[in-house]
């Protein structure tokens, strides 16, 4: 999506307008969605959670399974899904870390500074709410925005801290994904890591503990569960052969227990 | 009155049983029981809590917001949403307790589910249960064991003091002039008692296999969302007059036969 990075200034972007639309066209491209802790269990119930070998250090709702193809985004632009991840909503802005010349944060903050990408279709369109007012603060409509960009950036580190300790345990492997159509092999997904729940079930006492103190169990288990949204939803609606395979474990009387397994009940 | 009568060769020999045509039987139950081992799944569409009954906790979807509704249900007898419970799953039988611990598989006889001629035999030829006989009753006693799993597990959770009512405040009919409904009876895992948990008590929680059940209904609340959507839904279907009386009401479902949001 963030094609171009510009610094918003109200001196050079004042005229600048910014329109909200349902048309998501914008995302069609996009496969991954970094999300945070917050929007975690909103996440889970329609994308599967999962831990890419990126640079960001956070989990992402996986929205596609092949390039440049998010199956959450419709033939006319719209979202399936209810929760749309607050990556995808606060496109065109974004916040970037302040060099740190200028004006010398105080130790250990960092100071941030708005991004926008000036090519996006909703900075081209006339009918936008005005970004800035005419003395150069931000509307309250914008603010809004800003508020949004905030309380995504200050869960970043707490939820890089939950994937670190969810990783120095040793406990997430890399999961390849075969993408079949009509019987065909037509893609592999490699690169993305998911939680082993039998090294999770296998953890010593301790390691479980500091797990859980981190307050990192949430995760885990939003993240096993949210496997369940290949067999229901966008992703198994565009790759129906992923989701007879997700589901050819469960005869019709049988009980679905791959997800997570109970086998620790007597 | 539904009769329960038990499947036998003396009554069903050369009889038939019809399955179910549509879930309306499903029609007055706001909760349905879960078991643990179906949680994964019914967890990620329907509200997961406990009620109380004098056993114990026992674990429930959630499924109305006022008694004798269930929400899931369509006017057409569709099933709205991707997850059935088991417990439906088994209609029109169920399994009771004869004598010495055994069960035995009966069968609810209402609306004409027995028949001479419609539907699958109960018997072979050979004078054996039929296939569909033999698997429901294997699927009936998967499910018992099932239960009495989950019976332990939230037995093991009360012990550690984690459930706790849950009050719910539900708003439906949108904008302010909504209405507030208040649910009451049902229970959830206390957050605050389970992060307060000695090790030695988290971790007898972890043995028991208890931690999943947990964190399944933790995540499951937010679907009350859901519920409050399909309330709104199912008034909007009822005030619109219906093409004629017999007409499918597709508001509610989208091609797939999944609820949409728009």
């Amino acid at each position: 999506m963030f094609k171009r990075k510009e610094v918003l200034k109200p001196a050079q972007h004042g005229g600048l307008k910014v329109l909200e639309t349902n048309d998501y066209s914008y995302a069609r491209g996009e496969v991954l969605a970094p999300i945070v802790f917050d929007e975690m269990a909103d996440i889970a119930r329609e994308y599967p959670i999962v831990f890419p070998d990126n640079q960001t250090g956070l989990p992402c709702a996986l929205l596609g399974l092949e390039d440049g193809q998010n199956a959450y985004v419709d033939e006319q632009g719209g979202w399936q899904g209810i929760y749309i991840p607050a990556h995808i909503r606060r496109y065109p802005f974004m916040l970037g870390k302040a060099e740190q010349a200028a004006a010398a944060p105080p130790r250990g903050k960092d100071r941030y500074i708005v991004l926008f990408d000036p090519d996006a279709p909703q900075l081209q369109d006339a009918n936008g709410h005005p970004v800035f007012t005419q003395s150069g603060e931000l509307t309250p409509h914008v603010k809004r925005r800003m508020a949004l960009l905030e309380s995504m950036q200050k869960a970043i580190p707490a939820t890089q801290a939950l994937v670190a300790a969810i990783d120095a345990l040793g406990l997430l492997v890399e999961r390849t994904i075969q993408v079949n159509k009509g019987g065909k092999l037509t893609n592999v997904v490699k690169g993305l890591k998911v939680v082993d729940e039998k090294k999770l079930n296998q953890l010593p006492d301790a390691d479980f503990v500091s797990l859980r103190n981190k307050g990192a169990l949430p995760l885990v288990y939003a993240h096993l569960l949210s496997w369940a949204n290949f067999r229901q939803g966008p992703l198994a609606g565009k790759y129906p052969d992923l989701a007879a395979k997700a589901d050819s474990k469960q005869p019709s009387f049988l009980f679905e227990s791959d997800i997570i397994s109970f086998s620790g009940l007597s | 009155m539904t009769q329960i009568s038990a499947v036998s060769r003396e009554q069903h020999a050369g009889k038939r049983w019809q399955r179910p045509a549509s879930y309306s039987f499903t029609a007055n139950d706001a909760v349905a029981p879960l078991v643990a081992q179906e949680l994964p799944r019914a967890c990620m569409s329907m509200p997961v809590g406990f009620v109380q009954t004098p056993n114990g906790y026992q674990l429930v979807a959630v499924q109305g917001l006022q008694s004798g509704r269930n929400l899931w249900l369509a006017p057409d007898g569709r099933w709205i949403g991707p997850y059935v419970p088991a417990a439906y799953r088994g209609h029109p039988f169920v399994l009771a307790k004869a004598n010495d611990d055994q069960h035995a598989l009966c069968i609810r006889n209402v609306g004409g589910v027995i028949s001479e001629s419609e539907g699958e035999p109960f018997f072979g030829e050979d004078g054996k249960p039929s296939k569909p006989i033999q698997d429901v009753l294997r699927f009936l006693e998967l499910l018992a064991t099932n239960t009495r799993q989950t019976a332990a597990l939230c037995a093991l959770l009360d012990t550690h003091g984690l459930i706790q009512p849950w009050n719910i405040q539900v708003k439906t009919g949108g904008g302010d002039s909504g209405n507030e409904r208040k649910v009451q009876g049902l229970f959830r895992v206390d957050e605050t008692a389970l992060n307060a948990l000695p090790p030695e008590a988290f971790e007898a929680l972890r043995k028991g296999g208890a931690l999943a059940l947990v964190y399944c209904q933790l995540l499951s609340m937010q679907h009350l969302k859901t519920l409050a959507t399909l309330t709104d839904q199912h008034a909007k279907a009822a005030s619109t007059p219906q093409p004629d009386g017999n007409g499918l009401n597709t508001d509610l479902l989208g091609a797939d036969g999944n609820i949409r949001f728009d």
